[in-house]
């Protein structure tokens, strides 16, 4: 490693639950309003949906080697993902000269002024399998996950990207950031993302300005699927250690690179394929050896206490698990006490 | 045995009349009309039997074909079957409304105040009318309930100028002789008999206007972008009007080929309470975010300009009082004295309308203030549960499971049904015409001509209906252009790549939209997301252009229990999932809709 990356005093975190994703993308625009409407970052999702088994965004982002660490623990330099195929121009629209044709014989309508190769949500619901047997798909909303052993702090040569004291969120100073793109390379969920305008690199701040209010991220606050938890991973009494640390079923995504994601995913449960009389077998509709190219070998419990604790619930007995899962109170999900809001020089 | 004029007849009960119904009715049977495997229906079957709360959550979705009304009428049996019907965590959920009487208070309102809210009660019955309901009441002749749903009818059905969609479209002779051709055999007679019958019985309370209308004014919709085959409307409704206005708060279809745009704030623009299905049992607060753009105005104040300006000219030309849509005399001189109930109510004054609304029954307690604080708030009742409502609970005080139709499981109170139980039988005329006297199944017909792929649509996530349907951020979610549905197999056979244009074709005519592959589509369907403007096919015209919107001549039925005519309670809708389409590969070829027919 190149830098000695300092442990944060506390470390925030999120938990995501699969099984109550809708694929809404209410996140990605809550984020994208909040923070990415400039011209430079237009084509750039702090918060993402995937649809999975799929291409992902930016295209391509789970096949293996797209940065991330090598064995030794050093950075292994990836790919800057390109903007037409892997991420997808944010298209213009005609949307003037549409109306102005309304009267005309040729009509003229709303579409893209760009060629359309790839963009976010392009493989929406596509999935894989056959209708009715063993179609299926799920979501994946990400963002940053504000690594324990962030690959883009290392990777920067002018050490403009820092891990907040205060709460581990990895920030980039702009100032210092001369728009190399190392960090765009090396960071294996691809989400530092360059503005092409001001020529530095952004990512997600984890809604700092909210964090210290106590207020959730915005994709948090505004998921109608309310699967998302937020809190500190060593409060005991709060959501995130609960799930991650005491049941086990929250965990991170592509463990592999090794950089310690401080994001978390409960995996999805599916329901079971059908046999050739449409009859349901044992096997859920999602392969779990596709689910552990994504999350590793700790799916395998997680995946066997959730079925556990849910079948338990079904008999009527009393399950902690199941109840935080559910959210009957949604505000449990968030637990950040509010903090003396730090000036930022 | 014998009536009592002497004839003979045979009597059985209901109950083995339906046995006798259901006995074809085996799971191979079913298997072979559905396309399921017998072990797939055996396994609901099963679990159906064993439920010990069965509930059936049936949205709007659920009656949008031709033969919805026989899908609904099945799941009631079933859930009548288990006694599920108004048990707690059981029964019937369907997208029924928290009844706000003091919206329909604040809407017919002309003064402020109590003496307004008195008006408003004896504008629909009479003071006779209302001693006898009373007494009816006192005597049990009637239930409460009924005697208020009675009065309730009679202002929607004989004093309120109002129609729907379907009455429009009929009405014009052009787009009814287009149904009717579209419509032809599937009913015993052709579809405008039974309208006429309807409206000569009294059935279906139609619009009886005067003369053909001059101004189409439209507020709060896009109906250019929504009716099915808007070629019709167009060429035989719109094209004859003198003057369009959109006041809206979107550019929509329907505003480009309007002579006016008033056009209205946005959603953040103007605060506002939002009522939505009672699942979710809130009443949901909008606050003004930011003021609104340039000139556009909070609707009610809209309103409030137009209605001065149009008493204003009313006057200067003392118009006469006249009768606009059959409905009652409407003087426009007094026009804006009774929106602004007669001044106190200012331009700038939708907040004192709300406070209006507020003083219903669900929302007690609720304060604007309040709901600044928290943004929504829990209903503390059903409301008044009259009409336009599936709820009927007149014990759930905002507390815990909201139990539908407890008022004749419970309370005993008669079903508003022929019998005043829960029927699965109907003899009205028309349904033993029909042949549907007990629910059954009929095939859904081929609207649009026998093409291979079923058309159907579906709520979009990217839009609320046409409202953000054409806003970048939201298409770059979706790649930009309307896009078909289909399933893989399915895509692959027609040498459809993912992405590609397509025309989409029926016997109305093509339109070309992107191909999108998605494992969720069954084979043999194809889906859309509904709601794209016109303006963003080519040609300026959607998939509307291909879909008649079949109409069930039995919505127009009457006068017999709960068959009878209630705005967005009993009324004919227009069926878009029966019709029917074929895809091809575009390679150039012109699309476009077929000329209108003309009759
Ligand atoms: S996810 Fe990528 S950008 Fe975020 S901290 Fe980890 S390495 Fe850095
Ligand atoms: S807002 Fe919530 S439910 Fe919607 S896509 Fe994002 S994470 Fe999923």
């Amino acid at each position: 490693m190149r830098y000695d990356i300092p442990k944060p005093l506390r470390q925030v975190s999120m938990v995501l639950d699969l099984n109550k994703c809708l694929g809404c993308q209410t996140c990605t625009i809550a984020c994208k309003k909040l923070w990415n409407t400039d011209e430079g970052t237009d084509y750039s999702y702090w918060n993402s949906v995937e649809t999975l088994p799929g291409r992902g965004f930016p295209a391509g982002v789970h096949d293996p080697a797209t940065g991330g660490r090598t064995v030794e623990g050093g950075v292994r330099r990836g790919v800057v993902p390109n903007l037409d195929t892997a991420y997808g121009r944010a298209w213009t629209f005609n949307h003037e000269e549409a109306r102005a044709s309304a009267g005309a014989p040729d009509k003229i309508w709303i579409r893209p002024r760009e060629t359309v190769k790839w963009g976010p949500n392009f493989d929406e619901d596509q999935g894989q399998g056959d209708y009715p047997k063993d179609n299926h798909y799920f979501y994946l909303p990400r963002l940053c996950n504000h690594c324990t052993h962030p690959a883009c702090v290392d990777a920067c040569p002018r050490a403009a990207i820092a891990k907040r004291r205060e709460d581990g969120i990895v920030l980039v100073d702009q100032d210092r950031c001369h728009g190399y793109r190392f960090c765009v390379e090396a960071c294996p969920y691809k989400k530092v993302y360059y503005d092409h305008v001001r020529q530095v690199s952004t990512k997600c701040i984890f809604c700092l300005p909210r964090i210290e209010e106590g207020v959730a991220p915005a994709c948090a606050r505004q998921c109608p699927g309310r699967l998302r938890f937020v809190g500190y991973r060593d409060d005991e009494q709060g959501p995130i250690w609960k799930l991650v640390e005491k049941w086990k079923v929250a965990i991170p995504l592509h463990p592999e690179y090794g950089l310690g994601p401080n994001v978390f995913y409960v995996p999805p449960m599916s329901p079971p394929k059908l046999d050739a009389e449409g009859r349901p077998t044992g096997e859920p509709r999602i392969p779990v050896s596709y689910l552990e190219s994504l999350f590793g070998a700790a799916v395998h419990p997680a995946l066997e206490a959730l079925l556990a604790e849910r079948a338990r619930r079904r008999r009527g007995e009393a399950s902690e698990l199941m109840d935080l899962l559910i959210a009957y109170d949604w505000q449990q999900n968030f637990r950040l006490p509010p903090r003396q809001r730090e000036v930022l020089g | 045995m014998t009536l009592a004029d002497g004839r003979e007849v045979r009597v059985a009960p209901v109950g083995t009349l339906l046995k006798e119904h259901l006995e074809p009715w085996t799971f191979e049977h079913a298997a072979q009309v559905t396309g399921l495997h017998v072990e797939q229906i055996r396994l609901f079957a099963e679990g159906w039997a064993q439920a010990k709360r069965p509930m059936v959550l049936s949205s709007w979705g659920a009656n949008r074909y031709m033969h919805s009304d026989l899908m609904n009428r099945t799941k009631l049996l079933c859930l009548a079957l288990k006694g599920a019907l108004g048990r707690k965590g059981a029964g019937y959920q369907s997208t029924g409304w928290v009844d706000l009487d003091g919206f329909s208070n604040a809407m017919r309102m002309e003064k402020s105040g109590l003496r307004g809210r008195l008006a408003v009660l004896f504008s629909s019955i009479t003071p006779g009318e209302l001693f006898n309901s009373v007494l009816d009441v006192v005597r049990k002749r009637k239930t409460e309930l009924e005697a208020t749903l009675e009065g309730e009818t009679k202002y929607l059905n004989h004093k309120l100028c109002t129609t729907d969609v379907v009455e429009v479209n009929l009405k014009s002779p052009g787009y009814r002789a287009a149904l009717e051709r579209e419509q032809q055999g599937l009913s015993p007679r052709p579809l405008g008999a039974y309208y006429d019958e309807a409206h000569e019985k009294g059935w279906s309370p139609g619009l009886p206007r005067k003369g053909p209308p001059k101004v189409f004014f439209s507020g709060g919709a896009n109906l250019l972008r929504r009716n099915n085959l808007p070629q019709y409307l167009k060429a035989y409704q719109l094209d004859e009007m003198e003057l369009i206005v959109d006041v809206n708060p979107k550019f929509t279809f329907t505003g480009m080929h309007a002579d006016y745009i008033l056009p209205a704030a946005g959603w953040y623009e103007k605060p506002g309470i939002k009522y939505n299905v009672a699942h979710v049992p809130y009443l949901h607060y909008t606050d003004a975010a930011v003021p609104p753009l340039a000139e556009s105005k909070d609707e009610y104040e809209i309103y409030w300009l137009l209605s001065r300006e149009i008493e204003r000219l009313a006057k200067e030309r003392d118009l006469p009082v006249f009768d606009g849509c059959g409905r009652g005399p409407i003087d426009w001189k007094t026009l804006h004295q009774r929106y602004s109930n007669q001044g106190t109510l200012g331009q700038k004054d939708a907040e004192k309308l709300t406070e209006e609304i507020l003083r219903s029954g669900a929302t007690e307690g609720m304060t604007i203030q309040g709901l600044k604080q928290t943004g929504i708030a829990r209903y503390t009742s059903t409301g008044t549960d009259v009409a336009a409502t599936s709820l009927h609970n007149p014990d759930w005080k905002g507390e815990g499971v909201l139990t539908t139709l407890t008022r004749f499981t419970e309370h005993k109170e008669p079903w508003p049904t022929y019998s005043g139980r829960i029927t699965t039988f109907i003899d009205h005329p028309w349904f033993v015409e029909f042949r549907e006297q007990f629910a059954t199944h009929k095939t859904s017909p081929k609207a649009g001509g026998d093409h291979p792929f079923q058309f159907v649509s579906c709520h979009a996530r990217w839009s609320i209906h046409s409202t953000w349907r054409d806003t970048p951020m939201m298409l770059r979610l979706q790649r930009g252009e309307p896009q078909v549905w289909v399933n893989p197999g399915d895509a692959e056979r027609i040498g459809l790549e993912d992405y590609a244009y397509a025309e989409i074709f029926n016997d109305y005519g093509s339109v070309r939209m992107r191909v999108k592959l998605s494992g969720l589509v069954r084979p043999g369907v194809a889906y859309y997301y509904h709601a794209w403007e016109p303006h963003q096919f080519p040609n300026h015209e959607s998939y509307k252009w291909l879909i008649p919107g079949l109409v069930n001549p039995l919505h127009m039925a009457g006068d017999y229990g709960h068959i009878r005519h209630g705005m967005n309670r009993y009324q004919p809708g227009s069926a878009v999932q029966d019709t029917r389409i074929g895809i091809r590969p575009w390679t150039g070829q012109a699309t476009g809709a077929k000329p209108v027919v003309q009759v």
